[in-house]
């Protein structure tokens, strides 16, 4: 592009640029959903498996960095992203994609595996549950109850045997 | 009123939910588990192992409908691993934070961490620390490591050699972050564990002054439990 067109003055950038300011047409529902999903406190947040894709390009960043020798000292003392703590309790997000379920809770080492003790809400979107806990440091066992079946997350990244003949997912819950 | 009324009613339910006992679940077993259940637990209780655990364990079973002889071996065998807790921890299973400690010993045993590993991260820790939660922290990390298909023998020792260096609980979370990181992008969970640990190692000489003789005064090698 030439140096003029680029000005400010030139009209067809001037026309271009009104153009993106434009708010685009889109259903009031959909933007209402897309608020509440911007509003939702970033902390702890469990990742969705589909999610995890668009974070390895960064990690794989991060890792060829760390092999050539670069940041050792940096890497010490480091938190997760993302962890907020509260009077020795740690807030994590969990998160399951339901569409259809009339029930969603959590169960765990955290509330007895009591199924009405943590009862998900259903998000904006209509189809994830989510819910905050508050827990303590260390590895915590649990599963979803989805309208009275207990299930796997499907996106931990870690499961333990339960010594009934149906693994657990683990969450690993950072220090204070 | 009435909205008051209503409010109230239902505080009330959201907080019978929460204080719903555990033991409650065991409603769903049959008479002859409930009574083999609760004398496990009675004689558990009675050599000093926390029931809440157990309970814990039964809820879970009941919840998730399985077989009745199954939960009763998955308890007599969480008896046994919070036995063996107890005796690796020593008077240290009584700390204030006591089932925390419990409760990691008894997992790394699960993961297959072998006793002595465990008994030296205690002593190890026990000589430096009067705080429980760099221990809690130095266990869960074994475990997660294991869980990373790293073998639970270069587990222990490794987080043992941090210790060693009085590697802090935030390094030592920083540090099994750093191991996912590197295993996510691709690297093996051995390279990720050496790398991450030569990284670690050094970084933590270069920042604290090391007293490397144990209290009878002979130095122990890098990488010696």
């Amino acid at each position: 592009m030439r140096e003029r067109d680029a000005s400010p003055e030139s009209p067809m950038l001037q026309r271009a640029t009104e153009l993106l300011r434009e708010i685009p047409d889109v259903r009031a529902e959909w933007r209402a959903a897309l608020n509440a999903r911007i509003r939702q406190p970033s902390f702890n947040v469990r990742v969705k498996a589909r999610d995890r894709s668009t974070l390895r390009p960064f990690a794989a960043i991060a890792a060829a960095l760390v092999f050539a020798g670069v940041g050792i000292g940096a890497a010490l003392a480091v938190r997760a992203p993302g962890q907020t703590t509260e009077n020795g309790l740690s807030r994590t997000r969990f998160a399951f994609v339901a569409p259809s379920a009339s029930q969603v809770s959590i169960v765990g080492d955290f509330n007895q595996w009591n199924p009405a003790a943590f009862p998900l809400r259903r998000s904006a979107d209509g189809r994830t549950w989510v819910i905050e806990v508050s827990l303590r440091s260390g590895r915590h066992v649990y599963a979803f109850v989805v309208d009275g079946k207990v299930a796997r997350d499907p996106t931990a990244a870690e499961g333990e045997d339960d010594g009934l003949g149906m693994p657990n997912s683990v969450v690993v819950v950072q220090g204070t | 009123m009435r909205h008051l009324i209503i409010g109230l009613a239902l505080v009330a339910r959201a907080a019978s939910a929460q204080m719903q006992p555990a033991e409650s679940f065991a409603g769903r077993l049959s008479p002859d588990a409930r009574v083999a259940l609760q004398r496990l637990v009675d004689s558990a209780r009675a050599a000093g192992i926390p029931a809440a655990p157990l309970q814990n364990k039964i809820a879970e079973g009941a919840l998730k409908g399985a077989d009745e002889r199954r939960i009763i071996a998955a308890v007599q065998s969480l008896i046994q691993r919070l036995a063996d807790a107890q005796r690796i921890l020593g008077p240290r299973s009584r700390d204030t934070d006591g089932y925390g400690l419990l409760g990691a010993t008894a997992s790394a045993l699960q993961a297959g961490v072998a006793p002595g590993i465990i008994q030296s991260l205690v002593a190890l820790d026990s000589t430096q620390r009067s705080d429980p939660r760099p221990l809690v922290g130095a266990l869960v990390t074994v475990v997660d490591l294991i869980a990373k298909h790293i073998p639970a023998s270069a587990a222990g020792m490794s987080v043992a050699d941090l210790l060693r260096r009085r590697a802090t609980e935030d390094e030592l979370v920083a540090f099994r972050a750093d191991i996912a990181r590197d295993i996510t992008a691709g690297a093996t969970p051995d390279i990720a564990l050496a790398t991450r640990m030569r990284a670690y190692m050094q970084a933590l000489d270069a920042n604290r002054s090391i007293d490397r003789r144990p209290p009878g005064g002979r130095a122990s090698p890098p990488g010696a439990l």
